[in-house]
């Protein structure tokens, strides 16, 4: 090579270590995974803006308004339900004179991760016309329960699968109220109602603001329960139209819709969560917290955490349970659940490996070169989990069949699916802990006489394996839950627990979801604990 | 000492130009260090000490310039040698210890590509830096002066070309940071490693290096012995920052300058008005009446000196820096004889 040449390859190479200008094949490789990651969206977009006037009025039909407000009102619904049920919870869990309280605040956060559509089939499968609840009652003549199918049903579940979000938010903001402002309004002359009123309340302002806007965006994109319960929403009329429709631009369209209203509200709710905080003035740490002691309303705060512990956790376990014993005695057959859960295991491990290796470059290109194509992939890996997954799983349906016949059907679709969805779980934490790493670490690397990969491979990969596996560790638990992307893209015949459990309660088999189920469960107290433990480490 | 004697250069910087943000730029007209000594480089934060340090480094490029390492040029126009190539060692002011390795593993990391046994250049590094009994330990065991010096031990193990210590005692109380100056001082001499030491703390400064480069807005304004700085600073901005002075105006003739105090002696020869100074220790001061009378304003006492501020009756206000031996009292009586021969400024 020429000298001159070499010179100038060299200080193209060097200025790049002086961390102004990332290395092409990582540049390059951030640009191919913001056009993956952003391929749904596009994609709809594309699709939508063939659509032309007269279609677009033809399909805002009175139909399509009323489906909306019915997601809407269920929305509005859910979210009082939501509050009545977080508020006094974490008002008690923080305050009251309740023996226990660690155990407790974990229990009632723990059916946090009990996906809705289990939710669903415990309803359905025990308090159904011919639940368990009828079975038991059938000897005092009962012959059928009234229906809990359409709006109560899909009320009820999605309370019980949302109420924690209220309740872990309200929580923290209320364990922040500084003791000495209540000691301060008791001198004032304020009672306990009214210190709730001026003091309590609008600490918790921010925080019910954002968990009624996370609340919110659970509804909209849920898709399992509202099916399952067959209440008519934006989600399933789309899915029924996906069904029954072969004309993909209408559906596009109002996918895009769905999109465009989940966006809007996971925007709403980062702004929310950002600013307007109540803090202490003084730096000095709050004084413990004097317990309040209930009386008589004890037994009603109890009566209260036992409920919701039996509602979200002990009525999944027991109803699963039992329907198992049915099934076993009616000799339900073990390999297709041995199947699933192979398959299960096999799409999440996929899933969270994958997820891993990409957040790596990505995380390290965005935070330490702050190359625009990773920020790009950044901020489509968070567009993507705020997508509701039938969006997601939609889009790629009709890219797929349309563009990428060899694709669809596939576990590259499939997995790509996952990963515009929760890619972001496992980007989150590798940044987070990338960010707080002292970057002089990797220039000590470089000083010492290791390139760029020797030092990744050396400092930076060893120092970020914590977040990593924590990473992929919520990848492969959130993926193992997933159901409309595994739902409409796996490959023909490939069921997993999720799949198997939505299509057993579809058709009213319910000791052939009780397996599944009590798999998912437990497969989600594992993560929770897991999640938990190594917070406190 | 003639040119012929003096030892190579280990580090020279040329016209060295970085525009580090919108209203700051770095020029570096000129710097060089001897092989073997230790140059500070001195200046307020913010005028571009550690910028030039993360040059040399090559962990930050220039815009401009030529930087050679032991005769070798790392960056010009005809090389751009990457930092991991330079040979060249930097404790980190954070020391930037791996925290994942033990302190002996942390020594080891450099030696990759060390030729000898490798196991006792990490004995021997333990030993210099007196940490041999925690070389099995994670560096968030340590307490900031062993982390201080096995920050220093990983950048000497590989024997660098040059060793650059950002702001070494920075994070340090002050009681260490005098012995850890000491023992400090001992390894480099012990190593011989040329080194470059950023600071931004005079004493630090004078009594650690060989010689001082003071950098003020991103330009070495200066470069001499500690002494040479103190006494005889080349510009008043230089005179000003090094330590308290007193800066008289007055009219330069020749080799002498007529001012508040008389008929001094002047170090350049000078003519039309200057500012003359001089620091407070060159000012001798004695009770009672005679030549430059004055009266004493207020004292500050330091156990092992004190400062006085004195007004002489011509209306001029003096810092004075005496032994803390004979007592002085605000509003006594006073004479003040200058000693020494005096740099002066255009005024």
């Amino acid at each position: 090579m020429a000298p001159l040449a070499r010179s100038v390859l060299s200080r193209w190479l060097s200025v790049r270590a002086g961390r102004q200008r990332p290395p092409l094949p990582l540049s390059l490789l951030c640009l191919a995974l913001a056009l993956a990651l952003l391929s749904p969206l596009g994609y709809l977009l594309l699709r939508a803006s063939e659509v032309d006037l007269e279609l677009a009025q033809d399909m805002w039909t009175r139909r399509t308004a009323w489906v909306l407000g019915r997601s809407l009102l269920l929305a509005a619904a859910v979210n009082a339900g939501a509050c009545l049920l977080a508020l006094p919870l974490a008002w008690i869990l923080v305050y009251a004179d309740i023996p226990g309280r660690r155990v407790w605040t974990v229990l009632v956060a723990t059916p946090l991760v009990v996906p809705s559509y289990i939710g669903a089939y415990v309803l359905i499968a025990m308090y159904g016309p011919r639940g368990l609840l009828q079975q038991w009652l059938a000897p005092w003549g009962v012959e059928r329960l009234p229906s809990l199918y359409g709006f109560p049903g899909a009320f009820i579940v999605l309370v019980l699968s949302t109420y924690p979000y209220l309740f872990l938010g309200l929580r923290s903001a209320l364990a922040q109220v500084d003791q000495s402002w209540l000691d301060a309004s008791r001198t004032l002359g304020y009672g306990l109602r009214q210190i709730f009123w001026r003091i309590l309340l609008p600490a918790m302002r921010p925080a019910l603001a954002a968990g009624s806007l996370l609340v919110s965006l659970y509804v909209l994109s849920d898709f399992g329960a509202v099916s399952l319960l067959r209440y008519t929403t934006f989600t399933r009329a789309l899915y029924v139209l996906y069904q029954s429709s072969l004309d993909r631009r209408r559906a596009a369209l109002l996918t895009l819709i769905l999109v465009g209203l989940a966006l809007l509200l996971l925007a709403l709710e980062r702004r929310v969560r950002g600013r307007h905080r109540m803090r202490r003035t003084h730096a000095s740490g709050a004084r413990a917290r004097t317990p309040i002691a209930l009386g008589r309303w004890k037994y009603a705060a109890y009566a209260l955490l036992a409920g919701v512990t039996f509602m979200g956790l002990a009525n999944p376990l027991l109803v699963s349970s039992v329907w198992l014993f049915k099934g076993i005695q009616a000799g339900e057959a073990w390999q297709p659940v041995r199947q699933a859960i192979g398959s299960s295991m096999y799409a999440s491990l996929l899933a969270a490996a994958v997820a891993a290796a990409l957040a790596v470059p990505l995380s390290y290109a965005a935070e330490r070169f702050s190359s625009g194509p990773a920020r790009v992939a950044v901020g489509a890996a968070y567009i993507g989990f705020g997508m509701p997954g039938l969006a997601v799983a939609l889009s790629l349906v009709f890219f797929g069949a349309r563009h990428a016949p060899w694709a669809y059907q596939t576990l590259f679709l499939l997995t790509t699916g996952y990963m515009v969805q929760f890619v972001a779980l496992a980007v989150g934490p590798v940044r987070a802990q990338l960010a707080q790493l002292n970057p002089r670490l990797e220039e000590a690397g470089r000083l010492l006489g290791y390139g760029l990969t020797g030092v990744l491979a050396r400092v930076t990969a060893p120092l970020l394996k914590g977040s990593l596996l924590a990473g992929a560790a919520l990848v492969y638990l959130t993926t193992m839950k997933e159901l409309p992307i595994t739902l409409l893209l796996a490959p023909t015949g490939f069921s997993t627990l999720a799949t198997r459990i939505w299509s057993a309660t579809e058709e009213a088999f319910f000791a052939r979801a009780a397996a599944p189920t009590l798999i998912l469960m437990l497969v989600s107290l594992a993560g929770i604990a897991f999640i938990f433990s190594a917070e406190e480490l | 000492m003639t040119r012929a004697q003096e030892p190579p250069v280990s580090l020279c910087l040329d016209g060295v130009d970085k525009q580090v943000n919108a209203d700051f730029r770095l020029r570096i007209t000129r710097l060089q260090v001897r092989q073997g000594e230790i140059l500070t480089l001195l200046g307020p934060s913010g005028c571009g000490k550690t910028t030039t340090l993360r040059l040399v480094a090559g962990l930050e490029m220039p815009d401009a310039g030529r930087i050679a390492v032991a005769g070798q040029e790392v960056y010009g126009a005809h090389a751009c040698v990457p930092s991991e190539k330079r040979k060249v060692g930097l404790v980190f002011q954070d020391y930037a210890l791996f925290p994942h390795l033990t302190v002996a593993d942390n020594i080891r990391f450099g030696l990759h590509q060390y030729a000898g046994d490798v196991q006792a250049r990490v004995a021997e590094m333990l030993d210099l830096t007196r940490l041999s009994h925690r070389a099995q330990r994670r560096p968030r065991e340590l307490s900031g002066g062993e982390q201080q010096r096995a920050a220093l031990a990983r950048s000497l193990a590989p024997s660098p070309r040059l060793l650059l210590l950002d702001e070494p005692f920075n994070s340090l109380d002050a009681m260490l940071r005098k012995k850890l100056r000491t023992e400090v001082r001992r390894i480099l001499r012990a190593t011989q490693v040329t080194s470059v030491l950023v600071t931004h703390d005079q004493e630090e400064a004078l009594s650690m290096s060989d010689r001082v480069a003071v950098m003020l807005e991103g330009a070495v304004r200066q470069v001499g012995s500690p002494r040479e700085l103190y006494w005889s600073p080349v510009r008043e901005d230089v005179a000003r920052f090094m330590g308290d002075a007193n800066l008289l105006p007055g009219e330069a003739t020749g080799q002498e300058a007529q001012c508040v105090l008389g008929r001094l002696p002047i170090q350049a020869a000078a003519h039309g008005a200057v500012r003359v100074m001089l620091r407070p220790e060159a000012l001798q001061i004695r009770l009672g009446e005679g030549a430059n009378p004055g009266r004493v304003q207020d004292v500050e006492y330091y156990g092992h000196a004190q400062l006085l501020r004195v007004r002489l009756d011509a209306g001029t206000e003096l810092l004075i820096r005496r032994d803390a031996l004979q007592p002085f009292l605000p509003g006594q009586r006073i004479c003040v004889q200058p000693i020494g021969v005096f740099p002066v400024y255009p005024g």
